[in-house]
């Protein structure tokens, strides 16, 4: 396993506007307003990805990786 | 403060809690040197302490996840076939086991996917398959090479008819066909088209996606000669014919995709190296900025704020340029567009 010799936090705070997420060592999300997942899972079933590979690593369209993976 | 529609929208993207992907590069060797490949080929294969790190980080999750997609990426990921069929039927069998949904692909060469390889391979679990071809055999073995810079396209469309015949016999699998065009090969894929359309789509498992050619910073990126919007547009053409003549929606070009938000902007996606480290961008492998942390032999992560952090900015703002390429436009990274003109 590699080190990065740079302090690691296990728990990731992230403040991103008005709302805040923690991930923690699982990778878990964690909405620090609760009222977020409940009102999520309320509302819309999960993402389904794999539907003509839509999303996956493999279709990619962003800028950067138009290639996707150009390698393979 | 009530949560407003298009926010939970936008989480429902890149932070759903139920879902977990990760992008898994079993080993970053690869049997092909394609002309304009940007990987360095650098990092060899999973070591079984990274392995069995993945497969606990998994079984970890499955009590909290309602939906795991496991894509295998490299380097070239039959070249550790074993990884792959392991970690693949390990994690299918307990979200299976769960009720939850599991589903896995590859971004494979598809040189080593013959009828017997791939049946295992479908069979253990993995069922959407990315496979580029850079044109007709004249085009295609001139780019997409072996190590011994000898043509691999006779290999990869045999393999590719056996799929489309295994089609009856097989668990449902797609594979999605990349098919790679610049200024000059665009006009040189018609008899592609032609040869896809009688040997492949019949079988109702295969749909083509049209990528142009791009510099992504390989050392021969000098030599792309970069599609023009007449390229573009020739190419739609083909694109259409596919939808119209085989009812297939996806068949498309890449840049007629809207509102994509890529894995590297999203909270509950990350790229695990064959090293363990974790990152978020598979393209931007030498870049400092996507080390953003570890998988650790017990199965838990490490994540590094300072470095995350910024992938996930598009989350605050919304911001759709963001989202669909977190890396472009992060502090201190040069637009690809100004790389276009060098």
């Amino acid at each position: 396993m590699p080190e990065f010799g740079e302090i690691q936090t296990t728990s990731v705070n992230l403040v991103l506007g008005p709302r805040g997420i923690q991930i923690d060592e699982k990778g878990m999300i964690r909405f620090v307003d609760p009222e977020i997942l409940q009102a999520l899972v309320s509302a819309m079933p999960p993402e389904v990805l794999q539907e003509a590979g839509e999303g996956n690593a493999s279709q990619c369209q962003c800028n950067l990786s138009q290639c996707g993976k150009g390698g393979s | 403060m009530p949560v407003k529609e298009l926010e939970l929208s936008i989480l429902r993207a890149v932070a759903d809690p139920r879902v977990l992907r990760v992008i898994a590069l079993p080993t970053e060797q690869c049997n092909f040197r394609c002309t304009y490949c940007y990987e360095d080929f650098k990092i060899g294969r999973m070591s079984d302490t990274v392995v069995t790190a993945l497969k606990r980080w998994l079984l970890s999750r499955v009590a909290d996840v309602d939906n795991l997609t496991l894509s295998w990426f490299g380097g070239e990921p039959t070249l550790a076939l074993p990884i792959v069929l392991d970690v693949t039927a390990t994690a299918r069998d307990a979200y299976g086991a769960a009720g939850k949904t599991f589903a896995s692909g590859m971004t494979t060469n598809g040189y080593r996917l013959a009828p017997d390889v791939f049946a295992s391979v479908v069979d253990a679990g993995v069922t959407d398959f990315q496979i580029t071809l850079d044109g007709p055999a004249e085009v295609h073995d001139t780019r997409r090479v072996r190590v011994s810079g000898r043509g691999t396209f006779s290999v990869v469309w045999q393999n590719l008819v056996g799929m489309a015949r295994a089609a009856d016999r097989l668990p449902p699998f797609h594979v999605g066909l990349r098919v790679h065009y610049d200024r000059v090969s665009a006009y040189l894929l018609p008899p592609l088209i032609q040869q896809i359309k009688a040997a492949l789509m019949p079988s109702r498992r295969f749909t083509v996606q049209f990528h142009e050619l791009e510099k992504l910073g390989g050392p021969r990126d000098d030599e792309i000669d970069l599609a023009r919007p007449g390229e573009h547009e020739f190419v739609r053409t083909l694109a259409h014919e596919l939808q119209t003549e085989w009812d297939s929606p996806h068949s498309k070009l890449a840049v007629d995709v809207d509102d994509y938000v890529c894995y590297a902007a999203k909270a509950n996606a990350f790229v695990l190296r064959a090293d363990g480290r974790l990152g978020k961008c598979t393209v931007a492998l030498s870049d400092p900025r996507n080390d953003v942390g570890r998988l650790n032999p017990d199965g838990t992560i490490t994540l590094f704020e300072p470095r995350l952090g910024p992938w996930l900015r598009g989350i605050a703002t919304g911001d759709r340029e963001v989202l669909a390429c977190p890396l472009d436009g992060m502090a201190g990274y040069v637009p690809l567009q100004l790389r276009r003109t060098k």
